[in-house]
């Protein structure tokens, strides 16, 4: 849309503002200007912080560019009940995690013995993790304890949620660890 | 680089001499502020005690009912006298219209009854009118917007009295029924808080939801920013394409709603070529508190999902 300061005063009925208003425009720069405005149009979505038990309320400001997407803001909620708008110092630095150059974005692994980090992807990463669980629940399961009491466990695995987990997350996180025969299951909240 | 396909057309670049449109507003503000002790109604709406109005608050229906009020007719006539002298010194471009705005209400049915309409928010009487006057209706809408401001700011003032808002969930201003001309967010909480634009009240409102169409989907809920001005950030609706401008205020500083409201015409010019509709704070939010759509409006407003919209008015 290529609107001159006359097109501008013939706006009318879009408020009482900018009609009446259009004698204060710069007229020279009004006129002749040819540059565009920028304007940038961000999201917000609510989150709650991953860092502690707590479980504050985030907000957290997206905006699409030229890359795809990014952060551009976190604050807190005021919405939300925890925190109220307020966030600790780690909290308010979140955004910073986010963007950093030093963020991993890719599955980095390194072998047993090796001196080197290797790109995997996520498949990969996933299907690893699977067969070690199960390799290390089948080795050292147990069905009875040495009293020849029925315990169905495995004391080699251990559980810890994060404070990123919701209710619902961590009722399911804790009904998988039990079926897998896990006793160490803890929460960030707790430690 | 690649191109961004959602990001919003941009149209050609307008600017404003902030610092003359700045320097107006205070003039007006100057021009009707009254002596202290001026009396403004001849005849005031006592809507009964605080327990009635406390409970018409708690019920989600705002507080003034202007055809019970009767503004004191030298107030008027003084009010009207200082501000169109103002905007004639300070807009002589619209010199012509000030002039005739104040023949037609001398000729007519005089200023007294004009701004009745007004108080009534009877935007017919006004557009009527400008067209028999020869005016711009945005003109006369600017100049009832001030020439009410004293009286519905006293208005606002007695009938909040002793009232309070915590349960207050409604987008419009629970004073005086008009939709929030414009909106501030707080630097130590980041609450919003909506500012009335015909009586300045203002009021706490639910950050994620839109105060028009009360939707709380966050994918509609947008901002736009203009220029790297990220301290003026206007919210847009995607469901019901309303907008409103924003303030992001640092911790401390002191609010400036009128002039804030005025020195961001480009933002309105912004969101109108993007297709966004602008409230005008003419129009109340329902002519009838208690008529189908304004309770259909409440009924939304607290039952809906999401937090409360509590706060206090100020």
């Amino acid at each position: 849309m290529n609107l001159t300061r006359r097109g501008f005063l013939g706006l009318a009925g879009t408020g009482i503002l900018a009609p009446v208003l259009g004698s204060f425009l710069t007229p020279g720069k009004a006129r002749a200007a040819r540059g565009e405005f920028k304007i940038a149009r961000t999201t917000e979505t609510t989150t709650i912080c991953p860092y502690c038990g707590v479980g504050c309320g985030m907000v957290v400001h997206a905006r699409k560019d030229s890359h795809g997407g990014r952060v551009v803001n976190i604050e807190g909620d005021p919405a939300h009940p925890i925190n109220l708008g307020s966030l600790c110092s780690k909290g308010a630095a979140l955004f910073q995690v986010a963007n950093n150059e030093h963020r991993l974005t890719k599955v980095l692994y390194r072998a047993p013995g090796s001196d080197r980090w290797e790109e995997k992807g996520w498949d990969w990463a996933i299907r690893r993790i699977a067969a070690n669980i199960k390799k290390t629940r089948d080795e050292t399961f147990k069905a009875k304890d040495e009293k020849g009491r029925l315990v169905n466990r495995t004391e080699s695995l251990a559980c810890l949620g994060g404070a990123a987990l919701d209710s619902e997350e961590c009722y399911a996180y804790s009904k998988f660890a039990r079926s897998l025969g896990v006793v160490y299951l803890e929460h960030q909240a707790r430690i | 680089m690649a191109k961004n396909e959602n990001a919003p057309t941009a149209p050609e670049r307008i600017e404003i001499d902030e610092a003359r449109l700045r320097d107006t507003v205070r003039a007006i503000l100057e021009a009707i502020r009254l002596p202290k002790g001026t009396p403004l109604y001849g005849a005031f709406p006592e809507i009964a005690s605080p327990e009635d109005r406390q409970q018409m608050i708690d019920d989600g229906v705002y507080l003034f009912r202007a055809s019970e009020a009767r503004a004191d007719g030298s107030a008027v006539r003084e009010v009207q006298g200082r501000l169109l002298t103002c905007l004639k010194r300070q807009m002589p471009d619209r010199a012509g219209e000030w002039t005739a705005i104040e023949t037609g209400l001398g000729a007519g049915e005089g200023a007294e009854h004009f701004l009745t309409r007004i108080l009534e928010n009877d935007v017919r009487h006004l557009t009527t009118k400008a067209n028999t006057w020869g005016v711009s209706p945005d003109s006369l809408s600017l100049a009832a917007l001030f020439w009410a401001r004293p009286f519905r700011e006293e208005a606002a003032r007695r009938l909040a009295d002793g009232v309070r808002t915590e349960h207050w969930r409604m987008g419009f201003c629970p004073v005086c029924g008009h939709w929030p001309g414009f909106a501030y967010l707080a630097a130590e909480d980041n609450r919003r808080n909506l500012w009335c634009a015909a009586c300045t009240t203002t009021w706490r409102f639910d950050r994620m939801r839109c105060p028009f169409c009360l939707t709380t989907d966050a994918e509609k809920l947008p901002y736009l920013t203009i220029d790297d001005n990220e301290h003026l950030p206007l919210y847009v609706c995607e469901e019901c394409k309303r907008y409103l401008k924003h303030r992001r205020e640092e911790k401390d500083a002191r609010r400036d709603p009128d002039v804030d409201f005025i020195l961001t015409v480009p933002l309105d010019y912004v969101a109108t070529n993007q297709g966004y509709i602008q409230e005008s704070p003419i129009p109340v939010r329902f002519e009838k508190p208690d008529g189908e759509a304004s309770r259909a409006y409440r009924a939304k407003a607290r039952y809906e999902d999401g937090p409360s919209g509590a706060g206090n008015i100020h």
